[in-house]
């Protein structure tokens, strides 16, 4: 049988699915359970267009098979807003200093920003330029997407949630 | 891009393109042997962060191991003076890892340093081994420390760093040699299962790594003490040339002693003379390491190391 | 007022200006971008997430060789896997034509001859990729393996191969005053672009002639989306949802190369996760096309990887051969220019390109002649195409950092030989050419004074530099088209061709409308891109969406809102003139407030009534003009930067770098900082380390690991962006284009600083550490 069932948590939701062993995270978050912001790029782990966080962790999910995301908590851009849709600080953050033009890369730098002030709320600016230095972004230059990190941790409760 | 198969030109594979596998997820390093033995070409999968590209770049597993859930593999022991690290540990795992931190701080920093943070989450020092890319930065740091990997259901349970570029001691039969950077260089063709590797702390001195230049040139020096003198191994590395090892010997007792300019000009004139890569001509690449090679000692000497590290005097 | 004067005998006119109020800030400036919630949500839509019922997946096969001659290619036993809709060789695009923008030499898929690694040879369609995949490795194809050209000069040596020994069709666009264009002038050559002004004779006056040879490596785009296209296809008609810059040229390529009237043609287009000129012209679309029509008319998408993208389209390499005269107070005189470009297999948008290489010759400073001559040279190599910058970053290169050699020949500093040649506010860039619409000096100024290069005290090892980059923006005799309509309640919709790629323009061309119909930005929404229905417009690109695309926008949203008013003075019986729109509310001369949605529902009927209303601009054609029109506005990028060179090593820090770029008129605060920064980058990564490198006659590091891109951790340790607001922009406002100018001036100004710091002239990019460490040690020292 190459086909495998997995059970994990989908930004929270309790998600059963039976794959091919093949099945990378990202196509099963993109392909089988709608979650479009999850953005395929490089598909070899380089760009980080595809972050999503895996037990509070940044990994490529080109670069990771579904059968490992057994148990898990996988989270997606998908699952920052509130339920009213009201947006998370990050997405204000990002937002609001212009870290973002094409928005290819954001739904990554956004779990990258959440990983990181999930596990350091008030990151210092060399925190925060290594973290992101995982991931391409081709358009801003970066400096503004640094900003948006820091007021994301100035917003409060920045990956709190 | 891999080569099509009647070698008509180039196509875009992709992983997800390739036909779904066997999936197997052992418990245990015996239960990979065993699992070895009836499939000798399984690929064996961990943080996958490179196995995607050699995806990419043709190759099609039919049987994957994933070791992911192997606790063995992913611990580091310190006994009679060899430090063995296991070869499931993530960059950012095996880097914080108190027992290194305590044994070879030297090391835990330089491997904290290598990839990025996202990758360091997933990204094995085991798969970053195999790879067998140039531009991979573990057999540089572990190639100057002389350690070597354990292997498992191996013919030959202990090889050299070098092993890997098919150089040295290689036995021919789990290489095509070829002088290639990744899958080509037949990553996947090791048999038996890469359990860790083990460094020698008995007589070491001083470690430290230079990366400021890469991905031109990066150093790796360690300091040991054999037989009264010093000696200074040196690892380069390229991106686009498979790591050189050279070693010195200088005749005194302590680093204090150690002058960095003659060290780094013995160092870069044991350099091949073939040392130039796309990123560097020979003779820039010989002057950097000499410069280099001179810096971490200058840093070695300062430090005032005397004793082995880890190892109380 | 004219800004399009032409100079007189007397030399060089000032022109008057538009200057726009300064105090005043256009609705919505300070604000968010309008895609912020897609894009901070995930909700944005790219190309890539089109999906279509029944719709089959495309693969492609790629030369191994990069040059060779195709005996054979026997595809039957890819047709008989099954799932297989559709195998694609040499045979089934015969009787299409090949495409490209002045020159047609791109088949859809490679017939006779394959010329670089990567080039399309043959392309299949299946249920699914892996499918696909596997009927391309039953492809047997037999080629003749031909000598291959990759250099400029193995190249243009007539004695070597020859990749066009039959010319391919190809036309030449109508220049003006001084300016010409030639095809096939050369052994490879594909196009010359040539322009002179002024006297020759000027030479024999300078005190000084000088000659240097610069070289400028070529990028790849790496924009993250990659070439995607989704097609549904047959003989009679083509549907595509494209990842594309310029929908309409897209269309008309089309219709060209499949032998359609436009009107069959149908083009939509989403957002774009990058493009930064690649995805002008065809990219994945043709295979995809016909593959559809091939597969019955069922959709087909191609969608590139990475590794596909470094072997479609790249960044012009080149050589320029710079000849300049000047007077011994520094003085300059006469340029000549000798620029060849490295074009690829095939010639894209390579005309294009090298005309503004050669164009931009001038750079920002005043000269009594010019003579340069601008070449593309077509190699076995990845073709060329558009990229920001455009030829504009090559000529900087070599202008700028000749401007450095010189002031060091001359012991003049590079600032004072910059502020004593720079042109004025209002001066002609040359004869029958738009005047300058930025104050140069004080641009220069702003940024140098930023970094404290006026006070700097010299410290070993560390060095500044200040520089300029300039090319004309908006693009060549370009039309603008956008449509304005108002609903009922007061609802706006913005329909242009203007396609989002990051820039932010969607976002500000909303503010633009809602600034002269008196809403909030909030109101007014930017309508789907599609060909059937959107206005006409040229592409996206040159930074001409607010200078030139607004300019449209502008005048349909103020055509709207006077017919609005028109139809409610009647309505009201009150003057028009003296009525004012206000969030759909017209406010009479009292001050009453008149509510427009029942006013609209009592005439029209309760399902109402739209407002609508076309606008047009383009700039006015004169044979005066070099280009046969006036460029729309100068995009100027100023620079100033300091550095550290470690000279055991060569290694380059950069430890400040700050950029400006004047916007004319900000119309969003972030959108124009962000271009100026993004821009920025770009540079920064060409200057020091970003190349697609060669080996011989393959690309070495076409994939997204061994092509390094600036991350992050590349940044200056202080790097900052200040934008300008001259207010002498023709766009809305005084607004002027923004995106491309940063990029120009980075290289040379981190060169600049170098030499400054250690007194390496570097003249070639990108300055890796060997080539600093070699232009300190001409010989290193054996160790």
């Amino acid at each position: 049988m190459n086909e495998t069932t997995i059970d994990f948590r989908l930004n929270g939701t309790p998600t059963e699915v039976t794959v091919p062993t093949n099945r990378l995270l990202a196509d099963l978050l993109r392909e089988d359970l709608r979650c479009h912001g999850v953005r395929s790029s490089c598909e070899r782990g380089v760009c980080g267009a595809c972050t999503v966080l895996v037990d509070d962790l940044p990994v490529a999910s080109c670069s990771t098979f579904a059968f490992d995301v057994d148990g898990a908590s996988v989270e997606t851009v998908e699952g920052l807003a509130a339920a009213d849709g009201s947006l998370s600080p990050q997405q204000q953050a990002f937002a609001e200093c212009g870290g973002f033009q094409c928005g290819f890369c954001t739904s990554g730098m956004l779990m990258l920003t959440t990983g990181l002030l999930r596990q350091n709320p008030c990151p210092k600016r060399a925190d925060i330029r290594s973290w992101i230095s995982s991931n391409t972004c081709r358009c801003t230059g970066y400096e503004m997407i640094l900003e948006s990190v820091e007021r994301a941790a100035e917003l409060g409760d920045g990956g709190a949630r | 891009m891999r080569a099509q198969a009647l070698g008509a030109g180039l196509v875009a594979q992709t992983q997800s393109s390739i036909p779904p596998f066997e999936l197997h997820r052992p418990g245990s390093v015996a239960e990979v042997v065993a699992l070895l033995a009836v499939h000798p070409e399984a690929v064996i999968a961990a943080g996958c962060t490179d196995l995607t590209a050699q995806l990419r770049e043709g190759r099609v597993p039919r049987d994957l191991i994933s070791v992911r859930r192997v606790p063995d593999l992913q611990q580091v022991r310190h006994d009679g003076g060899v430090l063995r690290i296991g070869a499931g540990l993530t960059h950012h795992e095996g880097s914080r890892h108190p027992l290194l931190q305590a044994t070879l701080p030297s090391l835990a920093a330089a491997w904290a340093d290598i990839a990025t943070v996202r990758i360091r989450y997933s990204a094995t020092i085991g798969g970053n081994l195999l790879a067998r890319r140039f531009r991979y930065e573990m057999p540089v740091l572990l190639g100057a420390l002389e350690a070597d990997l354990e292997l498992a259901g191996a013919t030959e349970p202990r090889r050299p760093v070098d092993w890997l570029w098919g150089g040295g001691d290689h036995d021919g039969g789990d290489h095509d040699g070829s002088e290639r950077d990744g899958a080509g260089a037949g990553a996947w063709r090791t048999r038996g299962l890469l359990t860790g590797v083990a460094i020698d702390t008995s007589d070491l001195l001083w470690f430290g790594y230079e990366r400021s230049m890469r991905p031109t040139t990066t150093v790796a020096l360690a300091i040991r003490v054999v037989d009264g003198s010093l000696r200074v191994t040196a690892t380069i590395g390229s991106e686009y040339r498979r790591p050189v090892t050279v070693s010195t010997t200088a005749d005194v007792a302590h680093p204090t002693d150690l002058d960095p300019g003659s060290v780094g000009r013995a160092v870069a004139s044991r350099l091949p003379d073939d040392i130039e890569d796309r990123a560097g001509s020979a003779e820039y690449r010989r002057h950097l390491v000499a410069v280099l090679v001179g810096r971490l000692v200058a840093t070695a000497r300062d430090s005032g190391a005397q004793a082995p590290e880890g190892v109380t005097a | 007022m004219t800004l399009t004067q032409p100079s007189t005998d007397a030399g060089p006119v000032l022109h008057e200006l538009p200057t726009a109020p300064s105090a005043h800030r256009v609705v919505g400036r300070d604000g968010a971008r309008a895609d912020a919630p897609l894009k901070v949500t995930g909700k944005a839509v790219y190309t890539t997430d089109v999906v279509r019922p029944g719709m089959l997946h495309a693969k492609v096969l790629r030369s191994p060789h990069a040059h060779a001659r195709i005996v054979s290619i026997d595809a039957a036993r890819a047709r008989t896997v099954p799932g297989v809709t559709a195998v694609l060789t040499q045979d089934d695009v015969r009787h299409l034509n090949p495409y490209g923008t002045f020159v047609k030499d791109q088949p859809v898929v490679a017939i006779d001859h394959v010329r670089y690694v990567g080039d399309v040879v043959a392309a299949v369609a299946a249920v699914d990729e892996r499918t696909a995949l596997a009927a391309l490795d039953l492809i047997e194809v037999v080629y003749e393996v031909l000598p291959h050209v990759t250099e400029l000069d193995e190249a243009l040596d007539p004695a070597g191969v020859e990749i066009w020994p039959e010319a391919p069709v190809g036309m030449v666009p109508d220049y003006g005053q001084g300016a010409s264009g030639e095809l096939r002038t050369q052994h490879n050559v594909s196009y010359t672009f040539r322009y002179t002004t002024g006297s020759p004779d000027v030479w024999d006056q300078c005190d000084h002639i000088f000659e240097d040879t610069f070289t400028f490596s070529r990028m790849n785009h790496m924009h993250l989306e990659p070439f995607v296209a989704v097609a549904e296809a047959t003989d009679d008609a083509i549907e595509i949802w494209s990842s594309t810059q310029s929908p309409f040229p897209l269309r008309k390529e089309l219709a060209w190369t499949f032998g359609l009237p436009e009107n069959r043609i149908r083009v939509q287009t989403m957002l774009l996760g990058g493009g930064f000129g690649a995805k002008n012209g065809l990219k994945a679309d043709p295979v995809a096309v016909r593959l559809s029509q091939l597969s019955g008319g069922r959709p087909v998408r191609y969608a590139m990887t990475t590794e596909e993208v470094f072997l479609t389209v790249s960044q012009h390499a080149a050589r320029l051969v710079y000849r300049t005269g000047v007077m011994a107070d520094g003085t300059f005189v006469a340029r000549r220019a000798r620029v060849l470009l490295n074009g690829g297999a095939y010639t894209e948008l390579s005309p294009l390109v090298c005309e503004k290489a050669g164009y931009r010759t001038p750079g920002a400073y005043r000269w009594q002649h010019i003579d340069s001559q601008a070449s593309v040279v077509t190699t076995n190599t990845v073709p060329a195409g558009a990229f920001r910058g455009f030829g504009g970053t090559q000529a900087t290169w070599a202008s700028e950092r000749q401007l450095d050699l010189i002031a060091e020949r001359l012991g003049i500093d590079p600032f004072d030989l910059r502020m004593k040649n720079l042109k004025e506010l209002g001066e002609e860039f040359v004869p029958g050419e738009a005047p300058i619409d930025s104050d140069l000096r004080e641009g220069l100024r702003l940024v140098a004074d930023e970094i404290g290069y006026p006070d700097r005290v010299q410290v070993p090892g560390r060095g500044m530099g200040v520089c300029i980059g300039i090319k004309d923006g908006g693009g060549v005799n370009k039309p603008a088209q956008a449509r304005v309509k108002v609903s009922t309640k007061g609802d706006v919709f913005l329909s242009s061709g203007l396609t989002e790629m990051g820039q932010g323009s969607q976002s500000a061309l909303c503010q633009i409308v809602a600034e002269v119909l008196g809403c909030a930005p909030g109101r007014v929404a930017f309508a789907r891109i599609d060909t059937d229905n959107t206005p006409f417009d040229q592409g996206t690109n040159a930074s001409s969406g607010i200078a030139v695309m607004g300019q449209a926008v502008q005048q349909a949203a103020e055509k709207v809102r006077r017919e609005v008013l028109s139809w409610a003075g009647g309505q009201l019986d009150l003057d028009p003139g003296s009525l004012a729109l206000r969030d759909w509310v017209v406010v009479g001369p009292d001050g009453a407030e008149h509510p427009l949605a029942p006013l609209v529902m009592g005439t029209f009927g309760g399902t109402g009534f739209e407002f609508t209303a076309d606008g047009f601009f383009k700039s006015g054609n004169s044979h005066l003009a070099p280009l046969e029109a006036p460029c729309v506005f100068w995009e100027i990028g100023w620079a100033a930067a300091e550095v550290e060179v470690d000279p055991e090593t060569g290694k380059v820090t950069v430890l400040q770098l700050v950029v400006s770029g004047d916007a004319g008129k900000v119309i969003n605060k972030l959108g124009c900082r962000g271009q100026d920064e993004g821009a920025a980058v770009f540079g920064l990564g060409q200057s020091l380390f970003e190349e697609l490198r060669y080996d011989g006659d393959r690309p070495v590091n076409a994939e997204a690991l061994d092509y390094r891109v600036p991350l992050a951790e590349d940044l200056p340790e202080r790097f900052w962006s200040l934008t300008q607001e001259q207010g002498h922009g023709a766009g809305p406002f005084g607004a002027k284009g923004m995106g491309e100018g940063t990029m120009l001036p980075v290289a040379p100004v981190i060169a600049q600083a170098i030499a400054d710091a250690v007194g390496a002239q570097l003249t070639d990019l990108p300055m890796s550490p060997e080539r600093v460490f070699r232009a300190l040690h001409p010989r290193i020292e054996s160790s």
